[in-house]
Formats: structure tokens, C-alpha cells, sequence
């Protein structure tokens, strides 16, 4: 099983220097490491599957293109693949594509098969709340809630991703919490009810 | 510290990201604070909500196969065609020759000349009256002299009374 990117930083630079060299094995074992992280990057800042995907691949195949141009110094793989999707995600949702309401609300992806019935309701559930408390944010204030919650960035490193200061980033994550706290807790409430009264 | 400042740092008072002296006003002020305590309350129950939620958004196994990633890496652009300079400028040259070949007739007049003739200057009105009046203006220039030599200190006082009358006949 493939190790977490953010995990082993060693393995992640000599898994660069093959890719470099060329070994086709040596991208696939990148794509299959960061795949996971930028497509859920992708799908929470779009809140459309097929956008994501889309978006994922052209920046797969930027990132490996410009594999050179990668500065370890100056920042990690991870941010620096992050800003790349970012971009890209930006672009799209600058073309002024619509969002897919009635597609996001009728998402089907499947759950892990491990988890109990009850948890795989719940999380369900709580994924197509959030999902759309999510879609009633500004594309600015989704990208620092997905950012922050979604992949653990620190405000720092938020700020490098976004491309602003450090204190714009904390700025819209306060001012994204705001709006989520309407949306969120009348339905907490009733979440709460229905995990109570689900049976075993 | 006040509401407006501590309700600003509460995000990072919870994530313990404040530095240590604004994070320990920030701890006096929610002790003494219902409505910031009350806030600090809020905020961590929608922390609580994102953290577990929002990492479910989007989980999925590799929706796009590498192998689809890796032919469009292959796929190389198209470069556009671009021709040697030489051969711009000879198309250049010809394009300049075939637009005067076309435009130049649109510009010549039925003498055949190249350039349209330039507008004749504005005739005066008075060349343009009839040639009735051309007499009158004739009479009015005489007329006119006439006047000046009867203005004329010269002139005897006689002959001017006598222009001045309009019976008067001028005697030489």
C-alpha cells in the first residue's frame, strides 16, 4: 500500500529524481500517491465530479510536464502540486460553468466497504450536508474551507497555496465559518436525531 | 481586549496559533466575557462539524486511470505552421501589389488620372449673381469712386452739395 504524501519526504524526492529520469513506473507510483489528495482538492473548491476529473488530469499532466521546474527549496511537493490544481480549478470556475445542483445532491459515490451500514448512512449524510453548505459559499471562502479542514493546511501554507498573505487566508476561513454556522447548526440537530433512532 | 478584537482571534485561540501573550488575553477575556464565551462555543462546534465532515467531500479512488494521464502527456501540441521570413515578405509584397491592382481604379476619375482632382476653391457670391446685376455692381463701383473723390479734401465744397442732392447733375 502506497505511503501518504505526507509521509516519508525522502521517498517522495527520490520518487521525483525517477520521474525525472523517465521511468513511466516512477510517475505512476506519484500519480497513484497524490491522486486521492488533488482530486478531493478539486471536487470540494468545483462541487462537480466531472470538472474534477477534469481538472485533475490537466494538473497531472502540467505538474509532470514541468516536472523540472519543481524547487524542493522553496516549497514542498505538496503545496506546490496544490497551487497547480488550484490554478486549474480557478480556470474552470472562470469559464462560468453552472453548478450541478441537482447532480450534487444525487452523488453517488461509494462507500468504503468496511464500514457498517449505519456508519456508511451517516457519513452519507453528513457528506451531502456539508456538501451543501459548501455550495453556498463564494469559490474564494470554499477554497480556504476545503484548504484548512480538508487537507490540514496550516494558515501558512494556505497562504501559499491561495497566493495571499497569511492573514487574508485566516481572514476567509473566519468569515467561511460565519456562513457555515447558519447552515449548519438547525441541521446538526436533526442529524443528531437520525443517528439516534437508526437501528442496528 | 476588547469583544471585537477577542471575536477576531478566536479561530486561532482555538487552533493554539496566537502567539503566547495575545493567546493568554484572549483566554482572560472569554473568562470574563459571556458573549465571547458564548461564541468561543459556536466557533468550536462548526470546527468540530468541518473536521469530521469535510474530509469526506470528494473521497474517491482514482476517478481518472493513470494510463489516461499518461497519454495526454504524450500527446504533443501542435506547433503552428510558420513560414521562413523570405517567403512572408515575397507573400507580403504580392498581397501589396494585388491590393493596389484592385483599389487603384476605385481611385481614378473618368480622365483617367490617378488622383482626384482637388476641390475647386468656393466661388465668391457675387461672381455667381446674374449678369444683370454684374452691371449693377459695375454702376456701385463707379458709384463708389465717385464717392471717394467727392470725400476727397480736394473736392470744392459746391460740387459736394451738389453730389449730396438727388437731383444733383455732376458738372465736370
Amino acid at each position: 500500500m502506497s505511503q501518504p504524501m505526507s509521509q516519508q519526504p525522502d521517498a517522495m524526492h527520490d520518487l521525483i529524481q525517477q520521474c525525472l529520469k523517465g521511468d513511466q513506473s516512477a510517475f505512476s507510483a506519484l500519480y497513484d500517491q497524490c491522486s486521492p489528495l488533488i482530486y478531493r482538492l478539486c471536487y470540494g473548491v468545483l462541487m462537480n465530479r466531472q470538472d474534477a476529473e477534469d481538472v485533475m488530469q490537466e494538473a497531472f499532466v502540467y505538474a509532470f510536464k514541468n516536472l523540472r521546474r519543481y524547487d524542493a527549496s522553496k516549497a514542498s511537493f505538496k503545496t506546490w502540486l496544490y497551487t497547480i490544481a488550484l490554478s486549474r480549478c480557478r480556470n474552470m470556475y472562470r469559464r462560468g460553468r453552472p453548478f450541478n445542483l441537482f447532480g450534487l445532491l444525487s452523488s453517488d459515490l461509494p462507500a468504503p466497504r468496511w464500514e457498517a451500514p449505519e456508519v456508511r448512512l451517516a457519513d452519507r449524510t453528513a457528506k451531502d450536508t456539508i456538501e451543501s453548505a459548501l455550495t453556498t459559499l463564494t469559490p474564494r471562502l470554499r477554497e480556504a474551507i476545503i484548504l484548512r479542514y480538508g487537507h490540514g493546511l496550516t494558515f501558512r501554507e494556505m497562504a501559499e497555496v491561495l497566493g495571499c498573505p497569511q492573514k487574508t487566508a485566516e481572514s476567509r476561513v473566519r468569515l467561511a465559518h460565519e456562513q457555515l454556522k447558519r447552515q449548519l447548526q438547525p441541521v446538526s440537530e436533526h442529524l443528531v436525531d437520525e443517528l439516534v433512532g437508526v437501528e442496528w | 481586549m476588547n469583544c471585537k478584537r477577542c471575536q477576531k482571534h478566536l479561530l486561532a485561540y482555538i487552533n493554539r496559533e496566537l502567539p503566547p501573550r495575545l493567546q493568554r488575553q484572549v483566554g482572560q477575556h472569554l473568562q470574563q466575557c459571556d458573549v465571547c464565551y458564548q461564541q468561543l462555543q459556536e466557533q468550536q462546534q462548526v470546527i468540530e462539524h468541518l473536521r469530521r465532515d469535510v474530509p469526506l467531500v470528494g473521497r474517491s479512488r482514482n476517478p481518472v486511470p493513470f494510463d489516461q494521464v499518461w497519454a495526454a502527456m504524450q500527446d504533443k501540441p501542435r506547433r503552428p505552421n510558420r513560414l521562413p521570413e523570405i517567403y512572408t515578405y515575397r507573400y507580403g509584397l504580392i498581397a501589396l501589389i494585388a491590393v493596389m491592382v484592385f483599389l487603384l481604379p476605385l481611385t481614378m476619375n473618368k480622365r483617367g488620372l490617378a488622383l482626384a482632382e482637388p476641390p475647386t476653391p468656393p466661388v465668391p457670391v457675387v461672381q455667381q449673381a446674374t449678369p444683370g446685376s454684374t452691371e449693377a455692381i459695375q454702376n456701385e463701383a463707379t458709384s463708389v469712386a465717385a464717392l471717394l473723390i467727392r470725400l476727397t479734401p480736394e473736392a470744392t465744397p459746391q460740387a459736394r452739395l451738389n453730389h449730396l442732392r438727388p437731383d444733383a447733375v455732376t458738372t465736370p
